[in-house]
């Protein structure tokens, strides 16, 4: 059975969280105390500020408390915090959710990347650990490819969905690559410095900040390696620059259509792109009517935002279907190992038909060359792998339609398999026999 | 042998279109190096063709309206996979080679009437020379005229901050900006030289110098549309939107022009 136990940013407050988080030094600890514990056979844990989550492979249905055990003693939460607090999940539930988490679609923006990168981390650490098996292994392993082909497929994570990213996005629209590009920051606040920041990770070479306070321009120019400017001489740099960032606390217009048209003439028409980010603007609105001025206040950029947002959640729809494809094809995968030991014991029986059969008419048949010998161990081989082809198949789809224990349950009736996989002893005639015959190394019983 | 080609031409022209629409739709890699070698494919098929006709018919390639839209045809469609090699405008498949198509197909319904040369004129080189530079030069306003739509449209949403799933595709104003004027430095000096030869040849044909040059006063105008645009953009960094209405203006009228004088 597959369980996960889980706390997160939609279902549970930052002090709880906390209270649950595992340091990176902490991570291998905490998964071999899981594996430790008698009826879980593989753990792995998941720790971002946004989430923990324990995902572990139990024997049985009681599995699921040792993993409750384990988080209760370890101190990290309480029986009622558990159970007001935390989410469970099993077999393809836990398997659909993994799949959720790793595309973005669990997280508090829908479809960020940066979950991915943290999910690959813990598969590194539980695999340090070895603490996922088979199991776990390829699911996590599934769940990291499959979220990748999601985000391509689906373009969930292309969409910007903040104020500053979405100016980024703009500005590409306006000048392609924004290498080289030069940017002119009015105001030296917070939202200024995240929008610069933005803009030079994506390339704006040459910053320059004015403020009417020189010396906080002069510390935020110093953190962009860029230029700071005297607020006199600030509308003098609409010459040359590309993108303006304008968040002051001015209580009116500080950039006119008149100022601008000037700029844009010296220019000779190279695009402008205004970003005001301000409340009272500072742009004059009739700016964005002049030819090859682009001005974005905070309500357009808003209003990009909640587009992109919208984009993202069609996206997510599509994920989804995705998702229930990636589920289908684990739990199929799952089933599958269901009838892997009774197609094992299956073939085992039966070659150990074959080869007594062959032993009790060695004698019979008088003597052999080996070439002969060898034909006729071929010849029972052939049979036996002709009489298997079609129960195998059956299993096979049986599993598939995850059917495969009610499958299991019937062929060990008709083929006298033991539960534990054993066959059941042979009549008086099959009992000896050469066991190069067997498949799988295992002997008849004699 | 030439039907079964221009066939197979338009074949690979209706896989590349399908193909470059699902490209741009859904991003599909696979997709778009499909459609590159399905358009591509075509570009060869019905180059193939052209050559085939010429040789059968022993006309000039471009010798009446349906010769004419045939080559033109053909040349948009080399100009789209130059201009996405270079440029990578997928946005432009979804306008350029269905054009192409549409002006092959025309190319091949049209009746084959009013040759431009018959033995009138008085020089088939000059005339091959005028045709082949003209018809090049319309092609690369084809491209020009397409890329300053698509810098109009997204100057457009950028302005009105229109989004969507359309407008996402479109390249930015700078790439349209910078792949139109180059599609315009190619095309004007060929389309000088087409007007020049042809204002040469109406002199050589009416033997009256007068006459020829004022009775090409569409094809004058529409040169005068682009000298004046590409000599604004050149000296005085003239560009944007009027640029982008103007390339569009200066080509209607040069396409009305060509189609006017074969008609």
């Amino acid at each position: 059975m597959i369980t996960l136990i889980g706390v997160s940013h939609q279902s549970a407050p930052v002090s709880l969280r906390e209270k649950m988080a595992y340091q990176e030094k902490e991570l291998a600890a905490g998964l071999k105390e899981l594996t430790d514990r008698e009826k879980i056979t593989e753990a792995f844990i998941l720790s971002t500020c946004n989430r923990v989550e324990i995902l572990a492979r139990c024997e049985g249905d009681r599995g699921v408390d040792c993993v409750r055990a384990y988080l209760q003693e370890a101190g990290r939460i309480t029986s009622e915090e558990l159970d007001r607090y935390s989410y469970q999940y099993h077999d393809a539930d836990a398997v659909r959710h993994v799949f959720r988490v790793a595309s973005g679609l669990e997280s508090m923006v829908l479809g960020e990347p940066q979950i991915l990168g943290q999910l690959k981390v813990a598969y590194a650490a539980a695999r340090q650990a070895g603490t996922v098996g088979p199991v776990l292994d390829r699911l996590l392993r599934s769940a990291l490819s499959g979220a990748k082909k999601i985000r391509t497929e689906t373009g969930i994570s292309r969409h910007p969905v903040s104020i500053a990213s979405a100016a980024v996005e703009l500005a590409r629209k306006i000048f392609g690559a924004l290498d080289g590009q030069s940017a002119l920051l009015l105001g030296a606040g917070q939202m200024s410095e995240l929008v610069a920041t933005h803009l030079r990770s994506h390339g704006v070479e040459k910053i320059i900040v004015s403020s009417r306070t020189y010396t906080r321009a002069a510390d935020l120019a110093e953190k962009f390696e860029g230029t700071a400017s005297n607020w006199d001489g600030a509308t003098s740099w609409l010459e040359s620059v590309d993108i303006v960032v304008s968040g002051t606390a001015a209580p009116g217009i500080i950039l006119d259509r008149e100022t601008v048209r000037k700029a844009i003439r010296a220019r000779r028409n190279r695009p402008l792109f205004l970003i005001d980010i301000a409340v009272p603007r500072d742009v004059d609105p009739a700016v964005n009517q002049l030819d090859n001025v682009y001005l974005y206040d905070v309500d357009d950029l808003e209003g990009v935002v909640e587009e992109n947002l919208h984009e993202r959640r069609k996206s997510a729809e599509d994920a989804k279907r995705y998702i229930e494809d990636e589920v289908t094809d684990f739990q199929r995968w799952l089933e599958s190992l269901k009838v892997a030991p009774a197609l094992v014991h299956l073939r085992e029986k039966l070659h150990g038909v074959g080869a007594a059969e062959y032993s009790r008419f060695r004698s019979k048949l008088g003597p052999l060359t080996p070439e002969q010998e060898l034909q006729v161990h071929n010849l029972l081989r052939s049979v036996v792998q002709k009489i298997l082809h079609q129960p195998i198949r059956y299993l096979k789809d049986a599993a598939g339609r995850g059917e495969a224990v009610d499958a299991v349950a019937r062929y060990q009736e008709i083929f006298h398999i033991r539960s534990d996989g054993e066959a059941e002893a042979p009549n008086e005639n099959q009992k000896a026999g050469p066991t190069h015959l067997v498949e799988g190394g295992k002997e008849p019983e004699s | 042998m030439g039907s079964i080609l221009f066939s197979l031409s338009l074949a690979a022209y209706t896989v590349g279109i399908v193909l470059t629409i699902l490209a741009t739709v859904n991003r599909s890699v696979a997709a778009k190096i499909g459609s590159t070698i399905a358009l591509s494919a075509a570009a060869a098929l019905q180059l193939a063709a052209i050559i085939l006709y010429v040789r059968a018919t022993g006309r000039l390639p471009m010798s009446n309206l349906a010769d004419f839209l045939m080559a033109l045809g053909w040349l948009v469609l080399v100009g789209y996979l130059v201009v996405n090699a270079r440029w990578k405008v997928p946005a432009l498949g979804m306008v350029l080679p269905p054009m192409a198509f549409f002006l092959s197909v025309l190319g091949i319904v049209l009746p084959q009437k009013h040759s431009m040369t018959e033995p009138v004129m008085a020089s088939k080189g000059i005339l091959l020379f005028h045709t082949s530079l003209s018809t090049l030069g319309m092609a690369a306003f084809f491209v020009a005229a397409a890329m300053s739509l698509v810098y109009v449209l997204q100057d457009r949403a950028l302005k009105r901050k229109q989004s969507g799933p359309w407008l996402r595709r479109l390249p930015s104003l700078h790439k349209a900006d910078k792949a139109g004027l180059e599609a315009l430095v190619w095309g004007f000096p060929l389309f000088t030289v087409g007007i020049v030869t042809g204002i040469g040849l109406l002199a050589m044909e009416h033997d009256n110098v007068k006459l020829a040059v004022t009775k090409p006063l569409f094809p004058i105008l529409a040169w005068t549309i682009f000298a004046v645009v590409l000599g604004a953009r050149l000296a005085r960094g003239f560009r944007g939107r009027k640029a982008a209405y103007l390339t569009i203006a200066g080509f209607v009228l040069g396409l009305l022009t060509v189609i006017g004088i074969n008609l």
